[in-house]
C-alpha cells in the first residue's frame, strides 16, 4: 500500500514540476 | 452593475454569479520576491496546508470521540478498532499535530534570521508568534484526550509547572484543570479548548496574518537584492506550493502508515506516575530544563526560577521587532542572530538529553 501511494504521489509530483517549470518559462522566470 | 453575458458551461454559469476570474486575476497580480532566500518562503504555506489536514480529521474524530473519562478512552479504542479508517484518520491527526509544529518552528526561525520581523511587518511577527504559541495549546490540549496512562500523568505534570508562580500559580493551576485534580472537568475543559476555542482563535489569526502577507508582501532579507520580476502567485508559486505539500503529504503518510498512533492502558487515576514519562519532543526543552536545573536557587525553588524564565523568554521572543531596533533601521543586528543560533543548539541539546536520559 505504501509502495503504491509512494508511486502514485512521486508522479503527481513529478508532473506538477514539469508544469511549473512549464510556466515559469512563461513568465520569464525560469 | 456588470454586463451579464450569455454563458457557455458550467464555469461560465458560476463566474458570472461569484466573480472567480477577479480572484485569479487578483493572485495573477501578487508577486513573490524572487531572491536566494526565497525557499524559506514555502514553510507558512506548508503551516497552513498541516493545519487543514487538522481540521480535517479533527472533524472526523469528533464525530465519534467521547469528552466523559468513563468513556473517552473506550470511544478513542472504537475509532482504532472499529471505525473504518479510523486507526488512520487518528494517526494522521497525531503525526500531522508533530509536524505542523516542526514546520511551524522552521518558519519561526527562518522569519528570525532572516530578520523578517523588521517595520513595518511588526504585526505579522506579533500574530506569528501567537500562533505559534496557539499550536502548542493545541498540542497541550488535546494530548489528555485518548484518557490513556501516559496522556493522564503527562497532563497531570504539565497543569503542575504553574504552581509556583507567586500569587496566581494555584488560581491557574484550578482555572486549567477545572478543580484541584484531573477529572472530568479537566477532560470537558481541555476539549472544549481544544475543539471550539482554539481553533476560533486561531482561524482569525490565520486570516489577520495573511490580510497583513497581503499588505507588506514577502519580506527580502537586508542586503539581498530581488531580481526582476517576482514569482506571479498564480500559477507559478501556486505550483510551489503543491509541490511541498505533496512531499508533507507524502512524509505524513509514511509516519501514520509506518508507525501508527499507539493507545496505553486505561489512566487509572489512583495509581501512581509509570517510570520515565517524558512529554512529547516540543515540550522537552522545558521539560530537561527543569530537571536540570537544582532543587533551590538562593533558596528560591527552581520551578519559581523557571516559570520567571519561561515569561521573560515569553515576552522577550513576543517583543523582538521593537528590541532589535537596528534591523527595523535596516542595518545588520548580529546579537540578535546569535541569540538565534545559541536558542536553537540549547533546544537541540535539551531535547537530545532528555531522549538519552529518560
Amino acid at each position: 500500500m505504501l509502495v503504491i501511494l509512494g508511486v502514485v504521489i512521486a508522479v503527481m509530483i513529478a508532473l506538477v514540476y514539469f508544469r511549473m517549470k512549464e510556466v515559469d518559462e512563461d513568465a520569464g522566470i525560469s | 452593475m456588470g454586463e451579464l453575458k450569455q454563458g457557455r458551461g458550467l464555469g461560465d454559469w458560476l463566474n458570472e454569479r461569484v466573480r472567480l476570474s477577479s480572484l485569479v486575476d487578483f493572485l495573477r497580480q501578487k508577486e513573490v520576491p524572487r531572491q536566494k532566500h526565497s525557499f524559506w518562503y514555502i514553510f507558512g504555506g506548508l503551516a497552513f496546508f498541516f493545519f487543514s489536514i487538522q481540521v480535517l480529521t479533527g472533524v472526523l474524530l469528533v464525530i465519534y470521540y467521547s469528552p466523559r473519562p468513563d468513556s473517552a478512552y473506550e470511544s478513542v479504542r472504537f475509532i482504532g478498532s472499529q471505525v473504518p479508517f479510523g486507526w488512520l484518520i487518528r494517526s494522521l491527526h497525531g503525526w500531522s499535530a508533530n509536524l505542523l509544529i516542526g514546520v511551524v518552528l522552521i518558519h519561526f526561525f527562518s522569519v528570525f534570521f532572516l530578520k523578517a520581523y523588521r517595520r513595518p511587518r511588526e504585526m505579522m511577527w506579533f500574530s506569528g508568534v501567537l500562533l505559534l504559541f496557539l499550536m502548542l495549546g493545541f498540542a497541550f490540549t488535546g494530548f489528555l484526550l485518548p484518557w490513556d496512562t501516559k496522556a493522564y500523568f503527562a497532563t497531570k505534570i504539565g497543569t503542575e509547572i504553574p504552581r509556583t508562580i507567586p500569587l496566581i500559580g494555584d488560581w491557574m493551576v484550578s482555572i486549567l484543570r477545572g478543580g484541584e485534580y484531573i477529572a472530568e472537568e479537566s477532560l470537558k475543559r481541555l476539549f472544549a479548548l481544544h475543539v471550539v476555542i482554539l481553533p476560533l482563535l486561531t482561524s482569525a489569526l490565520i486570516l489577520f496574518h495573511l490580510i497583513l502577507n497581503q499588505v507588506h508582501a514577502s519580506s527580502i532579507p537586508l542586503r539581498i537584492e530581488a531580481r526582476q520580476p517576482g514569482i506571479p502567485f498564480y500559477p507559478n508559486y501556486l505550483f510551489r506550493d503543491a509541490i511541498s505539500w505533496l512531499v508533507g503529504l507524502t512524509l505524513l503518510l509514511s509516519l501514520a502508515l509506518l508507525w501508527p498512533l499507539q493507545l496505553g492502558l486505561k489512566a487509572d487515576p489512583f495509581a501512581s506516575a509509570p517510570v520515565g514519562i517524558r512529554p512529547e519532543w516540543y515540550f522537552l526543552t522545558l521539560f530537561e530544563t527543569l530537571r536540570l536545573v537544582p532543587a533551590q536557587i538562593l533558596g528560591v525553588a527552581s520551578e519559581v526560577w523557571v516559570n520567571l524564565a519561561v515569561m521573560v523568554v515569553t515576552g522577550g521572543i513576543f517583543l523582538v521587532p521593537i528590541l532589535d531596533r537596528k534591523a527595523s533601521r535596516q542595518q545588520a543586528s548580529p546579537i540578535f542572530t546569535a541569540i538565534g543560533v545559541a536558542a536553537c543548539l540549547y533546544m537541540v541539546t535539551a531535547i537530545a538529553l532528555a531522549y538519552l536520559t529518560t
